[in-house]
């Protein structure tokens, strides 16, 4: 048996007996599998999900991950469930995680329908290619007020808001929101690597602009704990839809 | 006149019918332990001749493993060739002891103290891969990406059913503080070299052979299905940190290996030798089988070699075309080949080291 409340998720692979392990070791544990960070019992696309997560959250952070083990093993499921699962994943990282930014700089979210086939993913393309225009037009508005702070004078707290925005900036980066890309990469290389590519840099580069603007202004602290939840519900979907499409 | 074994032996025991005339690349390997067909996933490693057998394997459409992608967060990494050369960005794994530190660096039971390098201009590198196009802006970064590369080269292992793994050398650089190698001597292609902290080893046999073991042990732990094809690389050093020549140090580097690969081989029923070695110095007449620097191998030598290497353990009887056909054009595979070669750790250090007299 794994002691939930004293075990310590950490990052990377872990030695077999190990005391720390990653997110899909412990649900391996539980399930009863031998060791490995691939358990046979847990959906291929949970577990490219959350293992990009695992790694790329910081201490603190990757420990709310414990509270999905129980309910990890005995997900995986047959192909449409999976090609289902993929879908999901797409549409958060084309909808969800640039509708995020989007917001919380003042812009408009993606106006797009759901995305669940090659189809809806082409016809969101041109309201991501948008809002992604949007995105940089507002982060280009707040480097020129910047410079225009520095020309008045206040070197100081230019330079020091530059530094705490690259901080701030790297730490979205590396909360790998952008984890959806990996677990839907099989899907759009079967069905669509070139509309995935370019949907993936639209969202992509929304999130880094609308995230400069955010350091900028003081208020990155907000969509990052929206984005956080948003995962974390959008990985209980995943596990729930094994029971929609089962019946 | 008496009877004696060499009167029933094969004409490929013989040097003048078998070598000097009449070479077949595909009679040199021996029989090998294990068959192998279309079915069969690939995963290679080694040193920059091993990288070549990618561009083989997909050029015959063989089932070459490849877990590694770009990071979700940094997707603009794009790698240089070696790295993307092989099953995950592992880049050329010059020793048998890199080779095994990178399994255990995969399952968890190594983690070396040295575990990144900061540039001056603030990002961090990764002292096992200090070659990535890719450096990463905090050590945050750095980890995630580490992770990521780590548990992808435990997933070829877990997904392969060959290895094929070429052996380079035997000099290598580790640290002091847990005997990790580093893949090039620190402060050449990047971080800084410390006296007190870097260490040069030149393995033996013996220390070469038991990193074989170990490592043939760790692989049937993570995929007991595995076999393995081991060879030896036949490029020369491109510098030698022993205080002898360099063409003395590579004699000495690749007779170590050519010993250990044999004996590796012959106790374990999963692993086979091919003789890529040999057949790269001995198996052509006339022309050098190197280029102009008298290193890189030349691209019709290679394309033989691959041919002896399929004839041997995938001969299914199809056409064998290499990537100078199966590319758009010659040009570009040997632009790729050259590109494996030229962006290694080892050549790096060479266009990096001061020319101190």
């Amino acid at each position: 048996m794994i002691d939930l409340v004293r075990l310590r998720l950490s990052v990377g692979v872990h030695a077999e007996g190990s005391r720390e392990m990653c997110v899909m070791e412990a649900a391996a544990r539980l399930a009863g599998e031998a060791w490995t960070d691939r358990p046979v019992s847990v959906s291929p696309v949970l577990t490219a999900l959350l293992t990009c997560l695992n790694d790329a959250m910081d201490d603190v952070q990757r420990q709310d991950l414990k509270r999905l083990i129980p309910i990890l093993p005995g997900t995986r499921g047959e192909g449409g469930v999976e090609v289902v699962r993929s879908w999901m994943v797409l549409d958060w990282h084309c909808r969800t995680w640039p509708s995020a930014w989007l917001r919380a700089i003042g812009c408009t979210a993606v106006e797009a329908a759901p995305i669940t086939d090659i189809e809806s993913l082409r016809a969101a393309l041109w309201t991501l290619h948008r809002a992604s225009k949007a995105a940089a037009a507002r982060r280009e508005a707040t480097r020129l007020g910047a410079f225009e702070q520095r020309s008045a004078g206040d070197e100081a707290t230019y330079r020091l808001a530059v530094a705490y925005g690259k901080a701030q900036v790297d730490a979205v980066r590396a909360m790998s929101a952008t984890s959806a890309w990996s677990a839907g990469w099989d899907l759009s290389r079967v069905y669509g690597p070139q509309a995935w590519d370019a949907a993936r840099d639209h969202a992509r580069s929304i999130g880094r602009d609308a995230a400069l603007v955010c350091a900028w202004n003081a208020c990155l602290e907000g969509p990052l704990t929206k984005l956080r939840s948003s995962m974390l519900a959008l990985v209980r979907s995943l596990i729930e839809a094994r029971q929609h499409v089962h019946g | 006149m008496t009877d004696h074994p060499y009167k029933k032996a094969e004409d490929r025991a013989f040097w003048s019918r078998s070598v000097a005339r009449g070479f077949d690349a595909g009679a040199v390997a021996d029989r090998p332990p294990f068959s192998l067909s279309r079915r069969d996933r690939f995963m290679s490693a080694g040193s920059c001749f091993g990288a070549n057998v990618r561009r083989y394997l997909d050029a015959w459409g063989l089932d070459y493993v490849v877990t590694e992608r770009p990071h979700p967060q940094w997707p603009e990494s794009k790698e240089n060739a070696f790295y993307e050369a092989y099953s995950a960005r592992y880049g050329n794994v010059y020793t048998a002891r890199q080779m095994l530190q990178l399994l255990q660096r995969a399952t968890g039971e190594f983690s070396p103290t040295e575990d990144h390098w900061v540039a001056r201009d603030g990002t961090f590198i990764d002292p096992y891969r200090p070659g990535l196009a890719h450096r990463a802006s905090s050590l945050h970064e750095l980890r995630a990406l580490t992770a990521q590369h780590l548990r992808a080269v435990k997933q070829a292992v877990e997904t392969a059913t060959v290895l094929v793994f070429t052996l380079g050398l035997t000099e290598a650089w580790v640290s002091a503080a847990d005997g990790a190698v580093f893949p090039a001597c620190p402060g050449t292609v990047a971080g800084e070299y410390d006296l007190e902290r870097h260490l040069f080893v030149n393995f033996s046999v013996g220390e070469v052979a038991a990193d074989l073991d170990r490592l043939i042990r760790l692989l049937r732990a993570i995929n007991p299905a595995i076999r393995v094809i081991v060879s030896v690389s036949p490029v020369p050093m491109v510098a030698t940190a022993s205080g002898r020549h360099v063409m003395v140090a590579t004699a000495y580097s690749k007779t170590v290996l050519r010993v250990a690969a044999d004996e590796f081989a012959h106790r374990h029923p999963d692993v086979a030798y091919f003789p890529g070695f040999e057949m790269v110095l001995w198996g052509h007449s006339g022309e050098s089988p190197f280029t102009g620097d008298l290193r890189t191998v030349r691209e019709p030598v290679i394309a033989a070699v691959m041919r002896g290497f399929r004839a041997a353990y995938i001969d299914d009887g199809q056409e064998v075309a290499g990537p100078e056909r199966a590319a758009e054009s010659p040009a570009l595979s040997e632009a790729v080949a050259a590109a494996i070669d030229d962006d290694c750790e080892e050549m790096m250090a060479d266009e990096l080291l001061p020319v101190d007299r």
